[in-house]
């Protein structure tokens, strides 16, 4: 993991406590309400997305960290971007008729023609054809535009008609396959798994993971600190999850094949803490 | 149909190069035409499992590099004339060679042999992507250990990450008596996690080493030890043929065997 990861600090538990409170009681009137703050969907891996009949595909920035000695590093590089686009594909079971058009949205990610290229050709094996390019780069504007492609620029998301500025958190990311050591998996909704997760995989969500299937990878639900997130797996055989500030050991993984549900529980006088319980007698309690 | 399969398992010395060569001497004995190619720049093995060492008289990075010919580089197996290696040189390391000069180099064979056989070096780095660059399928070696069957895992997901979507296992190194008294995962526990097809078993042998010292694959053994066996089943798998499993918990009729029988009766 990553050591700038919210999640690696102590858990913020009295925090935490009383967002849940919040949350559940406070009529939210009562509160004084903060100016609601209009942000830009982060992209956190490449997703495709349909907005009024158009086929987006939006790639992540790429994160850059200087360390120490002054070094640049660049988090995810271009072979690693494409390895993880091919993955997508497959995962979320994606097929398209031949010469299926799709619109790129780029963003601040600096592309130059090999590059176009390479992930003209990658896609076109899926049968896309590359329509257009909308980036925040001039440099890669004019690269796309001596290729042939149409070009926008200097928009991005908000600026997209018809882009609610939640519709790219919200939808949930499905995935139909076993997903394997090393292989990660972000997202800025909830994401559903139909298949195994195997030990060695990451799962983080900002919404609910749901695996059905074998869950012994790592999971995250509420990434982003939404501790009302859970984590429900047909047999969950993790050695840890996390939900939002919180952690837990599950310690021996459980050996019975029931489906199992994991949420923090804030009830009674002592601190909230990740439960895991029976998924019927979780929905059991839920819907009384 | 010419085929050209990697042969990798992410952790190191779970016998991908001794599988190699004794897939390939076990193709070529079935009249197959075998090329073997050693993608492990710098820590060259494969001619050394041969036997082949003193006749390597050029390597991939000559070809690669236009200073000899694609024929002159592949040696002809004696014993075998249906195989022939291209050794790796062992004065360079991995980035001395990239991917499309891989791909390129495998595509020629492709068009001389039935099988090129790739093995691969471990680890998931510039070495590792060289190797399945030109590769259509691709053998898993794993042996029934945690850390193996973890890092044969992350490697399916790359290789499906680059569209080699025909994948095979072959367990390696599988002791029954172990696997009996559960201290020792079963090929039924490593495939639940894998979830690829199995087309091989191989059981710890000991020959295994005295063949790897003797420069002699162990399929090319007048009497079969059990790998040896199992190796050649494997070796009729991969080319498309149904051949049952053995039995490695059936008694065996060696000495040990006959003896324990004697005293049993």
């Amino acid at each position: 993991m990553e050591s700038d990861l919210p999640l690696l600090e102590l858990p913020r538990a009295s925090q935490t406590l009383e967002q849940i409170i919040d949350q559940n009681s406070l009529p939210q009137s009562d509160l004084p309400s903060p100016a609601p703050v209009r942000s830009i969907p982060e992209v956190l891996q490449a997703q495709f997305k349909t907005i009024q009949n158009k086929l987006y595909l939006f790639l992540p920035s790429p994160k850059e960290i200087i360390d120490d000695s002054g070094e640049l590093h660049v988090s995810l590089t271009w072979a690693e971007l494409l390895e993880q686009l091919e993955q997508h594909i497959i995962a979320t079971n994606r097929s398209w008729q031949v010469n299926t058009p799709f619109y790129l949205q780029a963003g601040d990610r600096l592309l130059d023609s090999r590059q176009l290229q390479e992930l003209i050709d990658a896609l076109q094996h899926h049968g896309l054809l590359l329509q257009g390019v909308t980036t925040l780069r001039r440099q890669t504007a004019v690269t796309a535009a001596t290729m042939g492609l149409s070009v926008e620029q200097g928009t991005y998301l908000q600026d997209l008609p018809g882009m609610a500025e939640r519709t790219l958190a919200a939808d949930p990311l499905y995935i139909k396959m076993t997903v394997r050591s090393g292989t990660e998996i972000r997202h800025t909704g909830s994401i559903v798994v139909c298949g195994d997760v195997n030990a060695g995989a990451e799962l983080i969500a900002d919404g609910d993971v749901l695996v059905w299937g074998k869950m012994k990878g790592l999971a995250h639900a509420g990434a982003r600190g939404n501790a009302q997130s859970i984590i429900m797996a047909l047999h969950l055989e993790a050695m840890q999850v996390r939900i939002a500030d919180f952690i837990a050991r599950v310690d021996p993984p459980s050996t019975q094949f029931c489906p199992e549900v994991a949420y923090v529980h804030a009830s009674g006088r002592g601190m909230p803490s990740i439960q895991i319980v029976r998924a019927i007698d979780h929905s059991a309690k839920h819907h009384e | 149909m010419s085929r050209t399969i990697v042969v990798t398992s992410g952790k190191g010395g779970v016998g991908k190069t001794t599988s190699s060569a004794n897939l390939g001497m076990a193709l070529a004995k079935l009249g197959r035409k075998v090329v073997l190619v050693d993608a492990d720049f710098g820590l060259r093995n494969l001619d050394l499992l041969l036997g082949l060492e003193n006749r390597v008289v050029y390597t991939a990075l000559e070809v690669i590099a236009r200073e000899c010919k694609l024929d002159q580089a592949l040696v002809k197996d004696k014993r075998q004339p249906n195989l022939s290696l291209l050794a790796a040189p062992q004065t360079r390391n991995k980035t001395a060679i990239t991917a499309a000069h891989m791909k390129a180099l495998v595509d020629v064979l492709a068009r001389y042999f039935d099988y090129v056989l790739v093995d691969c070096p471990a680890g998931i780095e510039t070495g590792f992507q060289n190797a399945i660059a030109g590769a259509k399928e691709a053998i898993i070696v794993t042996t029934p250990e945690i850390s193996a069957v973890r890092d044969a895992d992350r490697v399916i997901g790359l290789l499906e990450a680059n569209r080699i979507k025909d994948i095979k296992l072959i367990i390696n190194r599988l002791r029954p008596n172990m696997v009996k008294s559960n201290d020792m995962m079963s090929v039924e526990d490593v495939l639940e996690i894998l979830s690829v097809k199995l087309i091989g078993v191989i059981p710890e042998d000991e020959q295994v080493i005295v063949s790897t010292n003797k420069g002699e694959p162990l399929v090319l053994s007048e009497k079969l030890p059990l790998a040896g066996l199992a190796y050649e089943n494997t070796a009729r798998r991969l080319d498309g043929k149904e051949v049952e499993f053995i039995d490695l918990n059936a008694p065996r009729d060696n000495l040990i065997a006959r003896i324990q029988r004697w005293f049993a009766r």
